[in-house]
């Protein structure tokens, strides 16, 4: 079959431009494929790598007030836990010396930095931390402009001490630097101690011999037993969940990655659709243009499956060259990925790898694709007559409802109609690329739509929600009326409330005794008509004060545990104290997670802690990111400076609400990049596949365009044509894609992320994504048929009116 | 196959007759033709534009079917067989010579001429190559065989067309309008080589419009209306080696 062979280079090579198209178009669908898995499996691979490096602890926790070495010793003793390990964390100031501007930093410590027990950290270069010389982790200098060699000022407790950079440490395993928005310093513990007074442990964790989920649970319920004698109350600290107990094979963030990763799946799988749609109507058009040679092959001799393995071929070869430009382009698209993660999370590069499964389905995908595509229209050339093929050589020209009704419409220019009736001449290359726009314009829109619902949710709804400015948490219980005082006397604090702040445990009523998967939760006790809380109930009512152990549940826990109004609720503390709460309302708060809010007064009375809280929470007279800060590191030194402990973090990791704003967006600005990657390969899918289009459309109008130039037509006027073709096709497109986004990125963002993320987000549209893609389709749209329409001005009249 | 009783015909036409639906109504195009060609024979069809000459030849090469009738092309049932079976008995028994060409565009000259051998599985591959250039050198096109049909003639491209109709050395070689697209010169070298073709053995049909080729050709059929209206043989003296006798047969 040389013949044939050499028939299908020819197609191949004649027409390089259709050729690149085509194989562009499945290699960007298999390459979409291979980045998401070759990514996810290279992230997945190198993070899990390394957290197993990094020694996991099973259970690590925040404790309250802090630890002594005594009480560590105790812990140890606790049946299921192997080793203990201290450590140390406080919020400090620092500058490099010389330096005016004051800036926050966190400074850690553990027992002995060369017996390190879990969580290792390694000392990347200099020396240790010893007397009065720390370390600082690696890439504080490229992003906080400290590093090894550097003579700082350090300022906490109302104590400043010049201290010099010695070391670079770098945690092992994933750690996200660059979400902590400041540098971390590593001390021993005496220079700890000097700079903040402290010598106890605010942080434990604990690890078995070998870890098993039944027996991690028990230990955690054994230690919280422990704690609960000695008056220490505890949370979870492990990322992202704050969970007590995680598997040491499961690293940080696997949820969220496999969340991740799902959704980015679920968009590669919507570009290879869309590639099989605009390779069927590549291979259609391809099939529809040789008629006559398909007719001439079975006049002189070929069977229809000669022919279909003729066209077979074509399609084969296709995919091949699709595969062979795949799987560098996803390889380095993964690797593009996997370098991103090492970067965000600090972790070691393990050079550059070609993930086996990724190239395995890239090369199936690139061969496939195209084969399941051309299917129908193979069928149908080996259907094709001999007659078929006997030409007609005048110009033809559809005569249906659309160019019915254009005809109709005699004041219209003719340059539009001539537009309607090119761009719809073949209705099913027009559906299938139609669908490929819009699908295209949906996950673009929908990218857009999820970022805008997240800088929503987590800013303008977040701070709806949340009225104050800055927030502490205090290591014991204080007086409020002396939390307040001491707030107020700052002049930039404009307001101060008092909140208590417990961890707890909530299960139904008709549940007798506790069980390990009872709903672990905060109980936020705050005033029922304080200023620095507007709640956003979605069902039911907020409490008021006159309510007896009514109980407000936010969405996160009604979601999670199925409880609604009226539910009765029996809440434990850390005392191990139980009561009875009724659930009144169910309100909305993309921050608090499970929890449940309950009148200030009456949960102080029922702990016994009358007229006393754990949190406070300010107003300030500007909302400057820079003057939150400011007051709220006057305030913690006020507050310690009188002998009341400020806790490292507050009740919602930071102190400022522009901090926790700017850390709950960085978490999803990551998602959001990744997002726009794929967005981005689908738009230049859609562009590739209009351009093809078009070039079809031009190629099967030569004749036409032909007796256009032979009666004065310019070529601009037919490369107008051609454009407003594109155009046309792209807007129609917009106008469909727009409304059929709303509800998916609805979906994606208050259904898929928020489960994924456990964080509820609230929907807001894209005006602006909307607006960006009508501009990015048109561009694509004029840029796509740029290449057709200079074809089509190319086009002579000699060469196109004869045979 | 089973032919019919006459079994020495090359092409056996009985009561043909073609119907194409125009627009829901039914358009008679053939209406009940009988044609008998005995091998050696070259048959010019003649007659005025739409009356059905290049549909009668669609029915001889089985590119179309009648509405009615039997074709019996070389012993074969050609109305009774399916595309595929067509597709190879074509291969075999007829080669087609079109209007415009028809040559594949991105294939060379010689590999226009080896693909009809390589869809009949005939001969084998440096076989074919060596025929395909015997084929081209006969038509005076050994040195263009590389190639592509672009780049030469129109008719060049002609005379390709012929050593390619002639791959698979079918008994019976059909040609459409094969001069309607050529100057005088070459559609006077285009009709010595059919000429030649004959001499050698092979019987032809060739539709023309050109009255003066018509002419020189031993018998000619018009088509008139859908049905054959005249068909006459010249005089013998001009084909010396065809002892067919000179007839005149007019139909009214």
């Amino acid at each position: 079959m040389s013949s044939l062979f050499a028939k299908v280079w020819h197609d191949l090579w004649s027409n390089k431009a259709r050729t690149i198209q085509v194989v562009m178009v499945i290699a960007l669908g298999a390459m979409g494929i291979g980045l998401v898995i070759g990514g996810r499996n290279l992230i997945a691979g190198t993070i899990a790598d390394q957290w197993r490096q990094a020694e996991p602890p099973n259970i690590k926790l925040s404790v309250t007030p802090p630890l002594t070495d005594q009480q560590l010793k105790q812990i140890e003793r606790i049946e299921g836990v192997y080793q203990v390990e201290g450590l140390q964390s406080s919020s400090i100031e620092w500058r490099l010396a010389g330096d005016t501007e004051w800036q926050t930093a966190r400074v850690e410590s553990r027992q002995d930095w060369q017996d390190q027990k879990m969580e290792l950290v390694n000392l990347v270069s200099g020396e240790w931390p010893g007397r009065n010389k720390i370390g600082v982790v690696k890439t504080a200098d490229t992003l906080y402009g400290v590093g090894e060699g550097a003579n700082i000022e350090v300022r906490a407790a109302d104590r400043t001490r010049e201290l010099q950079i010695t070391g670079t440490l770098k945690p092992v395993g994933p750690f996200p630097v660059v979400f902590l928005g400041e540098p971390i310093f590593y001390a021993d513990q005496r220079t700890f101690a000097n700079l903040t007074g402290r010598d106890t442990y605010n942080l434990v964790q604990t690890r078995d011999i070998v870890f098993e989920q039944a027996r991690a649970e028990a230990t955690d319920l054994a230690i919280q037993d422990y704690f609960e004698r000695i008056g220490v109350d505890s949370v979870g600290v492990l990322f992202p969940f704050q969970s007590r107990i995680v598997p040491p094979d499961i690293p940080p963030a696997a949820e969220i990655l496999n969340a991740l990763f799902l959704i980015l799946g679920l968009i590669g799988v919507i570009i290879i659709a869309m590639g099989v749609f605009l390779v069927y109507n590549s291979v259609n058009a391809i099939i529809t243009q040789q008629v006559s040679q398909i007719g001439v092959m079975k006049a002189i001799g070929a069977s229809p499956r000669q022919v279909f393995f003729g066209y077979f071929l074509l399609v084969l070869a296709f995919g091949v060259f699709a595969a062979l430009l795949s799987i560098p382009l996803g390889g380095l698209g993964a690797r593009g990925l996997q370098s991103l993660f090492i970067n965000l999370l600090n972790m070691e590069d393990p050079g550059f790898s070609l993930d086996f499964q990724a190239v395995l389905v890239q090369v199936m995908v690139a061969m496939a694709a195209p084969i399941l595509a051309a299917l129908f229209p193979l069928r149908t050339a080996t259907r094709i007559t001999v007659r078929e093929a006997i030409n007609t050589y005048g110009l033809t020209g559809s005569t249906g409802l659309i160019e019915q009704i254009i005809t109709r419409l005699r004041t219209i220019p003719y340059s539009i109609i001539l537009i309607f009736s090119n761009a719809f001449r073949n209705r099913k290359r027009v559906f299938f690329i139609e669908l490929t726009l819009v699908l295209a314009g949906v996950v673009f829109l929908m990218v857009l739509g999820v970022n805008d619902s997240t800088r929503y949710t987590f800013g303008g709804k977040l701070t709806s929600i949340h009225n104050y400015q800055v927030t502490l948490q205090f290591d014991r219980l204080e007086r409020t009326k002396r939390l307040e005082s001491i707030a107020q006397s700052n002049s930039q604090v404009t307001d101060a409330e008092t909140w208590l702040v417990l961890p707890a445990t909530a299960r139904p009523v008709s549940q007798e005794e506790e069980l390990v998967t009872d709903a672990r939760i905060r109980v936020f006790g705050l005033p029922a008509d304080g200023d620095m809380y507007s709640p956003d109930v979605q069902e039911g009512r907020w409490f008021n004060e006159q309510d007896r152990r009514a109980a407000v549940i936010t969405q996160s826990l009604a979601g999670e545990k199925g409880w609604g109004i009226g539910e009765s609720l029996t809440i434990t503390d850390a005392n191990g104290r139980e009561e009875d709460w009724l659930v009144v309302g169910i309100n909305y708060d993309p921050l608090a997670g499970s929890a449940i809010f309950t009148p200030l007064s009456t949960l102080q009375r029922e702990v016994g802690e009358i007229g006393k809280a754990n949190t406070l929470w300010v107003k300030t007279i500007t909302q400057e990111a820079s003057t939150m800060e400011a007051v709220a590191l006057d305030l913690s030194e006020a507050y310690e400076s009188r002998n009341t402990e400020v806790a490292p973090s507050s009740a919602f990791g930071e102190n400022t609400i522009a901090q926790i704003v700017k850390q709950s967006q960085d978490s999803f600005s990551i998602i959001f990049q990744l997002l726009a990657v794929m967005g981005v390969i689908i738009a230049v899918v859609g562009g590739v596949g209009l351009s093809g289009v078009l070039t079809l459309n031009v190629l099967e109008r030569r004749r036409e365009i032909g007796v256009m130039r032979s009666i004065g037509a310019s070529s601009w006027r037919v490369i107008r044509l051609s454009i407003g073709e594109g155009v046309l096709l792209g807007w129609i497109s917009w106008l469909i894609a727009l409304p059929l986004s709303i509800p998916a990125a609805y979906l994606l963002a208050t259904r898929g992320l928020s489960f994924a993320l456990n964080q509820q987000l609230s929907y807001q549209f894209s005006a602006g994504g909307a607006l960006l893609w009508l501009m990015l389709i048109t561009i694509i749209a004029i840029i796509a048929s740029s290449i057709p329409a200079r074809n089509a001005a190319k086009v002579s009249v000699r060469e196109s009116l004869t045979y | 196959m089973q032919g019919s009783e006459n079994i020495e015909e090359i092409i056996h036409l009985m009561d043909i007759q073609k119907s194409y639906d125009v627009g829901g109504n039914l358009v008679p195009v053939l209406k009940g033709l009988d044609l008998a060609v005995m091998p050696g024979e070259f048959v010019a069809i003649t007659g005025p534009s739409g009356n059905g000459k290049s549909t009668l030849l669609n029915m001889i090469t089985g590119i179309d079917r009648p509405t009615q009738g039997e074709v019996i092309v070389n012993g074969s049932p050609v109305h009774t067989m399916s595309e595929n079976q067509l597709a190879t008995w074509r291969g075999e028994n007829v080669g087609i010579i079109f209007q415009f060409f028809q040559l594949l565009p991105s294939l060379s000259l010689q590999q226009n001429v080896i693909m009809p051998m390589e869809f009949a599985g005939k001969y084998g591959r440096k076989e074919r190559r060596e025929r395909a250039m015997q084929l081209l050198e006969m038509v005076e096109l050994s040195d263009q065989a590389h190639k592509l049909p672009g780049m030469v003639s129109g008719g060049q491209q002609q005379r390709a067309a012929i050593a390619r109709a002639l791959a698979n050395d079918p008994p019976l070689l059909i040609a459409d309008e094969p001069t309607g697209n050529l100057d005088s010169q070459t559609a006077e070298t285009i009709f010595e080589l059919f000429e030649k073709l004959v001499e050698q053995g092979k019987s032809m049909l060739m539709v023309t419009h050109d009255a003066n080729l018509a002419q020189r050709i031993p018998r000619i059929i018009e088509i008139k209306n859908g049905v054959i209206s005249c068909d006459s043989f010249r005089a013998p003296e001009i084909f010396t080696s065809n002892p067919v006798e000179a007839l005149s047969v007019e139909r009214g």
